[in-house]
């Protein structure tokens, strides 16, 4: 019989293998994340809950905090596979929120039905143990609730969307950076809408990823314009707007962004532009970090120079970081699924979707 | 008082009572209010009438000794106080839940009143409102729970668990903010703080190299004492002057504090020089952070420095430049930093030991005639505060507030 | 006239390429000028004279790249001591990048003796006819999607990107003719090459001039010269510098003396020409490159942007001081210059590290010190640059790390402006279509590329051909940094605050010509 506590490291992989099914999703999923071969998010994020919902749906769990552990051994090995890749962890982190608070519902159900003082004694969190405890009801619950996360997930451009037309007024000169499914969406949605404005595309090199940008923006009908990553101080004088691409949103406020989203973010705040950051909030995440080290990866030089033509350069070297960070007090504002939020807000929501104790998944 | 009544009004009524216990008020109302709220202090605890307020108090207080014992334990003072009224609480005669209220309320005055003795005639806001706090939280009523006998021990078991959590806090305190302390960093800090030396100590410990750039503290040299906690657990540590801060600020990767009290706009009430230093560290853009326990959350608001109660700035007879200047022997305060000594390296030229004698101001006659002022403490806005590291989690300070309405619920 | 065009885009394509190869063969310091097509501007006293007489045929014209590369072998091109003065025999070779279908090399006979034969035919070659109606079939219709619908509003003040200028007359004087051509295919770039070369031209023209009977000479020859003005200004807005140093031609014509003979007249001003190439630019550079090497320490970090002729020429320096110190070559596309200079540091010994302008901010942190050049000084202490140098000292500032401008003081200028848009100049939009990684800087590069060149522009040509309607293209050259950024400006004469700017100007009008350089 096996143990219904989810080993960890690699004995979690021959744990799993007792569940063929399951094993074969989970290391498909753990493949593909250590190769970065899910593109994207939101993708990332629902393989994740895909795998997670197997998981549970398969293995033996009793109480709420071994359900807790399984996720936990399983979202750690997910992480550990693509550590930059946050929203993995953020959705893990979300389910063990969803468990802890099914499990302290159907609780609350049971304690009423029996009745008694207990109940109120338990309102200070001393219930520490309570996970222990076993409660019926809390497999559907939690499955229902994660549906509902999923469905969530599934309408996160449709709830940002609705929003395109109360941010982009009329003429309005907005500036973004490389590409990003999301602002692309929302601009889309606005234009799709009938609002007329005008669309600077900054080209982020070295990938260019802004010129595929501002042509699928231009098939949309909206006036774009093409500039180079350093006319970008140059222009931002005379733009309304800056709509940043957003990888990952993190505690303090501050967000994870394509390299050159601090260079442009920075150039609107010292000329008085509002930075806006459009996403989708289950790319918030519970980590704090205040450099441009947090998160970065470097990527291959090879974007910015031929590998033969290195060799002639014997003193130099090449970098070609991914990502920038941003703080919290160069952005204006979060354009969510759940509407508008200001940086010094994002806590609140931290609390709302995450357990402070999940914040490590050990 | 029913629990679902908003804090205001709960503070005000307070004030209306006229109760002895004036604790909330003092605290609460802002300072256009606070003299009168001194003045309501003082008729019902005047000084000269307590012999405890003397300097050496006599044993024969009990709930003095109480909070002696618990002091000498290393307790943080504030949860010292805290342990003395939840010995108040079980050792209680009272047979009413008014009886223990106002039991506890006469002991929470007495203990602000010695502690402001002990600490130099200003009585600390974390202890206020850590005391404050803690009335609050365990002598919520329950409309559940409908005789004495059960809320008694309900008040009491509150009471643990409140204790419990505050001993646990600087550990967890350590535990959320020492992945913030990078290797290779430079970090500032300001004064001395168990917290912050936890921290910086818990940072040690999980193998981070980083060093550590420490303000001496004057006038009582309070970064000298912090400097040797951390060189004693390994941390290399420089000693500089408090005014070099902004000398020193292009190199230093983090500024990491303490707090005395934090208030509700998410700002600090810190040892003097921490506002400066905050502003020096916003002009360069350098994140600040602030390890406090939730315990030193005031409902306080000041608006400018003038807002600080107590905050002594005239008066001459502390003296403005002991005892690191003003020679090592001679009075018992020098000792205090004489074992520091020698051991701290100078960064820069010999035109000055930080903390050798210094004849300048032992005589003169132009010295008697000089004013100095002397405040121990400031207050720092929240805009230059980055993040506070607290048991309650990693908080923007926005979510003060936040915490503060919720603790005070 | 798509055949410039045409050259052009081609040559935009591919010139990169080769000249970075040649950057990377020639191992001279100093080479930034010298190395690169540019240098007619830095031939000195040296010729831009056409050795033959310009043959306008209706052949296309094909302009070869002729780089300094390796291949070539010029004079003087091994030495590891140039100066900007040893220079002086190099630049020859590049001078000739002129149009071969012209069989006009233009470039001066000395530098004509060291081009061999092969080297031409092999451009021609790569360049076949076939290749040249694909070019021009594609500029054109690049030509017709760039057109007034695609204009920036924003922009439209300023004289729009477009190759049917350089078309010339045929009244232009060659040496004229072939640096307006240089100048649209960004052969010569750089304020400090532009202006040299221009005057150095102009010298020619001077030479050349014959004094219509009758006419007064302070008068007629300025008259002369406006053509030839407006033609360089139609293949290329002229720099700021440029203008200043327009200015100052015009004025010391204004001011010969009247009772001088025209021969006389003639001589005074090539040896003005001379000595303002000499003291305003070459000299200066050189002073200010050594007052900048100065402020490098042991153990910098310093961070450059683009390719600057007097920043190339500091660190160059300082390497020579024995400085150690690491170089942070922040380069942006379309033009990539950067790449020439990492090359040339590389060649000196100096460890570089090569990144892109998005990633400023991840290595700020670890700057010491930002060297930046100087398209023109502004009086109210703005500074006219490369685009982008906004951006870099910004991040300066904000990561409170000293921002320092290389300016010599004939760049200075009394205009006054608040933002990059009233005045700049906006380049090829096609630029902006190149590929990603821009061209290679190896010879197999070089290689590939002349394949590529074969099938011009492939990325333009499937872009432009599917370039939505809605979508334009900006490609402006400058940006101007805010006085707020700029930390120091070091100048031939000294270093000074961006403050400073005004009085250093109006100093240096009460002595016209100079400036004392005392150092």
């Amino acid at each position: 019989m096996k143990s219904s506590v989810a080993p960890s490291g690699k004995d979690l992989d021959a744990w799993l293998s007792t569940w063929p099914h399951v094993h074969g999703q989970y290391r498909s999923l753990i493949t593909s994340l250590q190769r970065r071969k899910v593109a994207g998010s939101l993708p990332c994020a629902k393989m994740t809950i895909e795998l997670l919902k197997a998981v549970m749906g398969t293995c033996r769990w009793t109480t709420a905090a071994e359900l807790m552990s399984v996720v936990k051994r399983v979202g750690k090995a997910l992480v550990d596979a693509q550590p930059l890749q946050l929203v993995v962890g953020n959705v893990v982190r979300r389910i063990l929120f969803i468990i802890r608070e099914e499990h302290k519902n159907k609780l609350r159900e049971v304690r009423a039905r029996e009745g008694g003082a207990t109940a109120s004694l338990s309102d200070d969190g001393e219930a520490g143990n309570e996970l222990e405890a076993s409660v019926p009801g809390l497999r559907t619950g939690v499955m229902e609730a994660i549906g509902e996360l999923q469905l969530e997930l599934d309408n996160v451009y449709n709830e940002i969307c609705e929003l395109a037309l109360e941010h982009i007024h009329a003429n309005e000169v907005i500036l973004t950076v490389g590409r990003s499914k999301t602002v692309e969406t929302f601009l889309r949605e606005a234009a799709e809408r009938r609002r007329a404005f005008e669309v600077i595309v900054a080209e982020s090199a070295p990938d260019i990823a802004g010129r595929e940008m501002a042509k699928s923006l231009a098939a949309a009908g909206i006036e774009t314009t093409v500039i180079s990553d350093s006319a970008v101080y140059a222009i931002m004088a005379r733009v309304n707007q800056v709509l940043l691409p957003c990888r990952a949103l993190i505690a303090n406020g501050g967000l994870i962004a394509p390299c050159g989203g601090h260079m442009a973010a920075l150039a609107a705040k010292e000329l008085s532009v509002p930075v806006v950051c459009v996403t989708g909030l289950f790319k918030l995440s519970p980590v704090y970090r205040h450099d441009q080290d947090a998160f970065n990866d470097l990527r291959s030089p090879s974007a910015l120079i031929e590998y033969a033509d290195t060799q002639l350069l014997p003193e130099a070297d090449f970098l070609n970081p991914a990502y920038d960070y941003v703080p919290p007090e160069l952005v204006d504002l979060y354009i969510t699924n759940t509407g508008g939020h200001q940086t010094f807000y994002l806590y609140r929501l931290l609390g709302e979707y995450y357990h402070h104790d999940d914040s490590s998944l050990d | 008082m029913p629990a679902h009544m908003p804090s205001v009004l709960f503070a005000y009524s307070y004030h209306s009572d006229a109760l002895s216990y004036s604790l909330p008020c003092t605290i609460y109302f802002d300072t256009a209010n606070a003299p009168v709220m001194e003045a309501a202090l003082e008729p019902s605890i005047p000084p000269s009438n307590l012999p405890s307020h003397s300097s050496a108090p006599s044993s024969d207080d009990p709930l003095l000794s109480v909070f002696r014992s618990h002091l000498e334990k290393n307790v943080p003072v504030p949860i010292a106080g805290v342990q003395t009224l939840l010995h108040v609480m079980s050792s209680s005669r009272a047979v009413t839940i008014m009886g223990i209220q106002n039991d506890l309320k006469a002991a929470t005055s007495e203990l602000i009143e010695y502690e402001r003795r002990i600490s130099g005639g200003r009585a600390s806001i974390s202890f206020r409102a850590c005391v404050e706090l803690f009335f609050r939280y365990a002598t919520r009523k329950n409309d559940d729970v409908p005789d004495f006998e059960t809320l008694n021990k309900l008040f009491i078991a509150r009471g643990h668990h409140f204790v419990a959590n505050a001993l646990k806090s600087r550990l967890g305190i350590a535990e959320l903010g020492h992945s913030f302390v990078q290797d290779g960093m430079m970090i500032l800090t300001h004064g001395r703080s168990e917290v912050v030396t936890g921290v910086l100590i818990r940072a040690a410990q999980s193998n981070k190299n980083f060093t550590v750039m420490v303000t001496e503290g004057r006038p009582e040299g309070s970064g000298f004492k912090a400097a040797e906690r951390l060189t004693e657990a390994g941390i290399p540590v420089t000693v500089i002057l408090d005014s070099a801060a902004a000398y020193f600020m292009e190199r230093v990767d983090i500024v990491l504090l303490g707090a005395e009290g934090v208030v509700e706009s998410g700002g600090i009430v810190n040892k003097i020089g921490t506002c400066q230093l905050a502003m020096v560290a916003k002009l360069y853009n350098k994140p600040l952070y602030v390890a406090a326990e939730s315990y030193k959350f005031a409902r306080l608001y000041p608006l400018t420095q003038a807002d600080l109660e107590d905050n002594v700035d005239n008066d001459v007879e502390k003296p403005l430049f002991p005892p690191l200047l003003t020679g090592i022997e001679g009075g018992t305060a020098t000792g205090k930093v004489e074992e520091g000594e020698g051991r701290h390296r100078q960064e820069r030229g010999s035109s000055g030991n930080l903390l050798g004698k210094n004849t300048i101001f032992d005589s003169g006659p132009g010295v008697a005639a000089m004013t100095t002022k002397n405040p121990s403490c400031d207050y720092t806005p929240a805009q230059y505060i980055s993040l506070l590291f607290t048991d309650l989690g990693i908080l923007t300070p926005a979510a003060v507030s936040d915490e503060l309405i919720k603790l005070y619920q | 006239m798509g055949d410039d065009e045409l050259s052009t885009s081609l040559s935009e394509m591919s010139l990169t390429g080769s000249r970075s190869l040649g950057g990377i063969g020639d191992d001279r310091p100093g080479s930034a000028l010298s190395s690169s097509p540019a240098s007619p501007g830095f031939v000195g006293k040296g010729t831009l004279r056409p050795k033959h007489k310009q043959q306008q045929s209706g052949a296309s014209p094909t302009r070869v790249r002729k780089s300094s590369s390796p291949k070539s072998g010029k004079g003087g091109g091994g030495k590891a001591s140039g100066g900007v003065k040893e220079d002086r025999n190099r630049g020859r070779d590049v001078s000739s990048g002129t149009t071969t279908s012209r069989n006009t090399p233009g470039g001066s006979s000395r530098c004509e003796s060291e081009r061999t034969q092969g080297h031409i035919s092999a451009g021609a070659k790569r360049q076949g006819p076939q290749s040249h109606r694909g070019a021009r079939a594609e500029s054109e219709d690049w030509g017709r999607h760039q057109a007034p619908s695609k204009m920036i509003h924003l922009f439209s003040h300023l004289p729009q990107y477009s190759k049917r200028s350089t078309q010339s007359k045929s009244d232009l004087h060659p040496a004229i003719e072939t640096l307006g051509l240089l100048y649209a295919d960004g052969s010569v770039r750089g304020s400090n090459a532009r202006t040299a070369a221009m005057l150095l031209a102009f010298k020619e023209v001077v030479r050349e001039y014959q004094l219509p009977p009758g006419e007064v000479l302070r008068l007629d020859l300025d008259k002369a010269l406006k053509p030839h003005i407006q033609y360089l200004i139609n293949c290329r807005p002229h720099s700021i510098a440029m203008g200043n140093a327009i200015k100052w031609l015009r004025g010391r014509i204004h001011s010969l003396d009247p009772e001088a003979g025209p021969a006389e007249a003639k001589e005074s001003i090539v040896e003005a020409i001379d000595a303002y190439v000499e003291e305003r630019i070459t000299f200066a550079a050189k002073t200010l490159a050594e007052v900048t090497a100065n402020k490098i320490s042991d153990g910098d970090v310093v961070l450059v942007y683009g390719r600057s002729y007097s920043v190339e020429l500091t660190l160059l320096r300082a390497k020579a001081q024995g400085k150690k110190f690491r170089v942070l070559v922040v380069d942006s596309r379309p033009l990539l210059e950067g790449r020439r200079l990492l090359a040339s540091l590389s060649r000196a010994n100096i460890p570089s590290t090569y990144l892109n302008l998005n990633a400023v901010s991840y290595v700020m942190r670890g700057v010491s010190k930002v060297l930046l050049g100087v398209a023109a000084m502004l009086s109210n202490g703005a500074v006219i640059s490369r685009a982008g140098t906004a951006v870099v000292a910004m991040l300066a500032r904000r990561f409170n790390i000293p921002a320092i401008f290389c300016c010599e003081t004939y760049k200075f200028s009394d205009k006054v402006q608040l933002d990059s848009i009233c005045w700049n100049e906006v380049g090829d939009p096609a630029e902006l279509l190149r590929p990603a990684g821009g061209p290679g800087v190896t010879r197999q590069m070089e290689q590939a590329h002349s394949l590529q060149k074969d099938k011009p522009g492939i990325a333009a040509s499937e872009l432009t051909a599917s370039l939505p309607q809605r979508l334009k293209l900006l490609n402006i050259r400058y940006d101007l940094t805010p006085m707020k950024y700029v930390s120091l400006v070091i100048t031939e004469v000294g270093m000074i605050p961006p403050t400073s700017v005004p009085v250093l100007l109006r100093e240096s009008s009460k002595d016209d010509v100079n400036v004392n350089f005392e150092f």
